[in-house]
């Protein structure tokens, strides 16, 4: 196997490979919650216990669902927003009382129900990268000559113009941000996996601000893969 | 602060129980606020310092142990913060002074007022000898001139005794 082949891809079926869907590992959460839970008074309590109200919400329980059935899975804010979307809350009864005394849940009944079985690629397509970004906005350039390190990540993504003119950090962040996030959102590397999506931002970031050259050749192996114009789904990273 | 504290003692708490109301994005909202039954603290009739330990009760709910707990020391505090603030106030409307803040008690009552429970407990019972002849209001406060004098007379001892 060469060093920019994308396994991924390669495994794929036929119909796969012709239709390009975007891999998600959010599809696979979603898939390990049961379509429709019953929430008890054993549920409802641990889900409000870290909150100040008694409120219960589908983030909430959906965030405290993806910790049940999906260990370890450690969603970012925007990719649990988007698996809340999956679900509906669906409330029988006139009056709920809830008896902390009794340890009961009385007068009705509360039911978790999944609405969508499988993510919609748009709503993916929209988070594509995200959590990479906000890695890359909230980070500190602590060492020495990450200005040149900027310059030279804005040269590789092309159309950063402003960027490279301009002396400010702040100036140069944000170009380089914004040009990620119009790569994402228009699709232009043709990137078909989330958390792929994800690790550009992480890379850049890791060696901008720490001059990781690990995550600058990861980053570079991606953009050569960009130029054969195919969708990609996995590469081969460096540690 | 002992016999503030000492009122605090047969406080109750609510039970913890609670109604869920679905709102309008269909999730359910609870307050802790607002428990069905709502412990209501019930003050000693005509004792003052009993009504206004009780307009200081608060309770919270532990989710922890999932039920209401209170907090005796910090209601007693609450008290004891407004028996300051009402002697401050007292001395405010009660001074000869045309600006009464800018007077040598007031700022001693606002700054420089001990605050340990030795001083507290002089100042309760203060409190205690003028509060039932005043009102809330300007003219209630007016009403009983002797009580007023001697309240300032004591305050001012106490202030150059402390100063000392």
């Amino acid at each position: 196997m060469g060093v920019f082949d994308d396994k991924k891809f390669e495994d794929l079926d036929w119909i796969s490979q012709a239709t390009e869907p975007i891999n998600s590992r959010l599809n696979d959460v979603l898939q390990s919650i049961p379509d429709s839970i019953t929430i008890d008074f054993e549920i409802y309590r641990r889900v409000v216990s870290n909150g100040y109200d008694l409120d219960l919400s589908i983030q909430k329980i959906v965030s405290y669902m993806v910790e049940q059935y999906s260990k370890g899975a450690n969603l970012a804010h925007e990719e649990l927003g988007v698996v809340d979307r999956c679900f509906e809350l669906q409330i029988t009864g006139e009056k709920l009382i809830v008896n902390f005394e009794d340890n009961t849940i009385s007068g009705g009944e509360i039911k978790l129900v999944k609405i969508n079985t499988t993510m919609d690629e748009k709503v993916l397509q929209s988070i594509m990268g995200k959590d990479g970004l906000d890695g890359l906005i909230y980070c500190s350039m602590e060492t020495d000559g990450y200005l040149n390190r900027m310059n030279e990540i804005m040269e590789l993504l092309g159309k950063c113009d402003d960027g490279l003119k301009s002396r400010s950090e702040r100036s140069k962040r944000r170009q380089i941000v914004s040009r990620l996030h119009t790569i994402f959102s228009k699709n232009e590397w043709k990137i078909r996996d989330t958390e792929l999506a994800n690790k550009v931002g992480f890379w850049v970031k890791d060696y901008v601000c720490n001059g990781n050259l690990a995550s600058f050749s990861n980053f570079c192996r991606l953009k050569v893969m960009t130029h054969k114009d195919q969708p990609i789904y996995s590469m081969e990273e460096i540690e | 602060m002992t016999k503030l504290l000492a009122l605090t003692q047969d406080f109750g708490v609510s039970r913890p129980i609670f109604a869920l109301y679905l709102n309008d994005h269909g999730e359910l909202e609870g307050s802790t606020r607002n428990p069905i039954y709502k412990y209501e603290p019930t003050p000693i009739e005509g004792d003052i310092l009993s009504e206004l330990v009780c307009e200081c009760y608060y309770e919270d709910f532990d989710h922890r142990c999932s039920e209401f707990v209170i907090i005796r020391r910090d209601i007693a505090s609450k008290a004891m913060a407004k028996i300051r603030a009402q002697t401050k106030d007292f001395v405010e409307k009660n001074s000869d002074m045309k600006s009464p803040r800018q007077g040598k008690l007031y700022r001693w009552i606002a700054r420089s007022m001990p605050t340990n429970d030795e001083f507290n407990d002089t100042l309760i019972m203060l409190y205690l000898y003028w509060k039932p002849h005043t009102g809330t209001s300007m003219a209630g406060l007016r009403s009983s001139q002797k009580h007023i004098e001697n309240t300032m007379a004591i305050l001012t001892a106490m202030m150059e005794k402390h100063e000392q």
